[in-house]
């Protein structure tokens, strides 16, 4: 009873964790220009995220380390460099965002200016990390995440042409009014958003933090390929949500405030709480990951000691990194940068350094050394190489794709 | 790896000992495959380490010297590229407007959904009084962008003119609508007259949109 307990909960702290600022705004924005005619890149990206989360998973349940801890071993200085350098700008950018995310979600509870909740967001993730035990910030911010499920509600509460939607969904096109390229960039920006660096570095180091051995493989392998698809939903519910309310009213979406004009519609002032409740903690708990995943590669590669499971003082480089991440977010946020913007770029960005990300961790579930009969088996293998080109396919055109549009624009 | 019969480099010759002796071994490619790039990986450590610890200085000199040379070079084809890119990208006046247009009617009809709700009693004053400032702010940057486009032929001219006349319209009624619910007032009046100016917007966009 106590493991299928245990099982539930890890399902749904993965469903409530799976969303975060990036997944929020582009599956909005996309919904609102192009309908659902880029569902089909959230599977895309839920697949691949599932199949490497739950390799990076094994890994570290296998070897008992990080895996950034042996890419480093592994592949030497220069490739874990790359690797580290690529991941972790990449998470400095997102963690930013994820900072803006939660100032924006608390404006819309109290009409307060983004600007004065910035600190006070950057404080309590601080402050979180510094007090509170993994596990509980973990299912914490992960169960009350799952307010967003109103999301789905809310879909069904409009009571839309679902065929109208499966013919956006299965027999995708780009629309009249937006060009290929911009179709492209926003797959492109999609499937980034889905499989974010950091949520790898953060689900292998938390197996680690969570003293996860062989006997936990099986049910990290369900919290994952249960709890992913299922928050994969969620975000074809945020798109599809601004398909039947946003697109026909020719609305674009460029602030949080416009994700939570479908549910208001759909579900009134009950909804809207739901789905405020839903961003702060969807935010702040990618906040609180991305914090500690800067923490956790620059440890892992320096060789410091790391881990929340050890005291502050022990393990003192590892909380001064995160200060320093936190407080370089804030610099940046400071400036005025619009958080949505930075969000965007952040899920561009993302897409660009996935090879980086994706390969060493490949190359280490495939070393006999480290993982001996738990290495990748055939068809994972031939799963991977498969995600390996898709991956490298939007990482090379990412760019180009951007500077063509004009971000999409 | 002394003995290399293609004369490569030590490396060349590395990928091509492991594909004779080991992939036909392996039935599996992608495995195969993997197996490669790590021994690749593995192989160009072991070389960076012996690099590190062998190359005398006045090498290492002229190896970053010839490295530099490549660098600045790549630099300076990407910036060329990229000036090519933008410069193909680059529009008029008109596109530009057809934009505008596009971000206005977007902001507007925002702000007309968002005091509909406040007025249905649907949604939280907050959000509403939030989604209107976020409007007003994208009606400014569209006021900002239309008022920077250089016109010269009468096409554009007549386009920033028609664009102007309702963006100016659009950011009374947004004044008049943040007054109002920020004063409690009824709002019914205020709703309607916002949807009258989406109206406007909504024609705008029709009519310069394609040119975007």
């Amino acid at each position: 009873m106590k493991r299928v307990l245990g099982v539930a909960l890890g399902v749904l702290t993965a469903i409530g964790g799976f969303l975060d600022i990036g997944d929020l705004v582009t599956n909005a924005v996309v919904g609102s220009r192009f309908g659902l005619s880029l569902a089909w890149v959230v599977l895309v990206g839920v697949v691949g995220i599932c199949l490497f989360a739950q390799m990076s998973g094994r890994v570290a349940a296998v070897s008992g380390r990080a895996t950034f801890e042996i890419i480093r071993e592994r592949l030497g200085p220069k490739a874990g460099l790359a690797n580290l350098s690529a991941s972790f700008l990449i998470n400095l950018l997102t963690l930013t965002a994820e900072i803006g995310g939660i100032a924006l979600a608390l404006q819309l509870a109290s009409s307060v200016s983004p600007g004065l909740w910035i600190p006070v967001a950057a404080f309590a993730v601080w402050l979180v990390i510094w007090r509170v035990k993994f596990s509980i910030m973990e299912n914490v911010t992960g169960l009350v995440g799952l307010c967003l499920i109103v999301f789905a509600v809310a879909l069904f509460l409009l009571g839309p042409d679902w065929s109208k939607l499966a013919e956006q969904a299965f027999a995708p096109s780009v629309p009249g009014s937006e060009s290929a390229g911009a179709y492209w960039y926003y797959a492109v920006a999609l499937f980034g958003a889905a499989m974010t660096p950091y949520e790898v570095f953060f689900f292998s180091s938390g197996a680690v933090e969570e003293k996860w051995t062989k006997k936990d493989i099986g049910q990290s392998r369900i919290n994952v390929l249960v709890g992913f698809p299922l928050g994969g939903v969620l975000s074809v519910a945020i798109a599809a949500c601004a398909t039947i309310v946003l697109l026909p009213r020719g609305i674009e979406v460029s602030s949080l405030s416009q994700i939570v004009l479908p549910v208001a519609e759909a579900g009134g002032k009950l909804a809207v709480a739901f789905v405020i409740v839903g961003i702060v903690a969807a935010t702040f708990g990618a906040a609180l990951e991305t914090t500690l995943s800067s923490g956790y590669t620059l440890a892992q590669f320096f060789g410091w000691s790391w881990g929340k499971f050890r005291k502050p003082a022990e393990a003192a480089r590892f909380h001064v990194a995160m200060i320093v991440c936190l407080l370089v977010g804030l610099a940046v946020l400071a400036t005025g940068v619009d958080p949505i913007l930075v969000t965007e770029y952040s899920v561009v960005f993302s897409a660009i350094a996935l090879p980086l990300t994706y390969l060493p961790i490949l190359i280490v579930a495939n070393d006999e050394q480290y993982m001996g009969d738990a290495r990748n088996g055939r068809v994972t293998n031939a799963f991977a190489l498969v995600y390996l080109v898709i991956i490298l396919v939007a990482s090379i055109a990412a760019i180009p794709l951007m500077i063509l549009t004009g971000a999409g624009a | 790896m002394g003995s290399n019969p293609t004369g490569g480099t030590a490396l060349g010759g590395e990928i091509t000992r492991i594909r004779e002796e080991d992939i036909a071994s392996i039935s599996d490619v992608s495995s195969g495959v993997i197996e490669l790039v790590s021994r690749a990986f593995a192989l160009q450590r072991r070389r960076s380490t012996v690099w590190l610890v062998n190359l005398d200085v006045r090498r290492r000199n002229i190896a970053r010297g010839r490295s530099s040379v490549r660098v600045r070079g790549g630099a300076v084809a990407v910036a060329l590229a990229m000036v090519v890119v933008l410069s193909g990208c680059s529009g008029g006046a008109v596109p530009a407007i057809g934009a505008a247009a596009v971000q206005l009617d977007s902001a507007v009809q925002t702000a007309s959904l968002a005091l509909q709700q406040a007025d249905a009693d649907i949604t939280f004053t907050p959000v509403a009084e939030t989604t209107l400032e976020n409007a007003i702010t994208e009606v400014d940057d569209v006021s900002t962008q239309l008022s920077e486009t250089p016109v010269q032929t009468g096409r554009e001219q007549e386009a920033k003119r028609e664009a102007t006349a309702v963006l100016q319209d659009a950011v009374a009624v947004l004044d008049d609508a943040r007054t109002a619910l920020q004063a409690g007032d009824d709002l019914p009046d205020t709703v309607e007259q916002l949807q009258q100016t989406a109206k406007q917007t909504a024609e705008l966009r029709e009519r310069w949109e394609p040119f975007s």
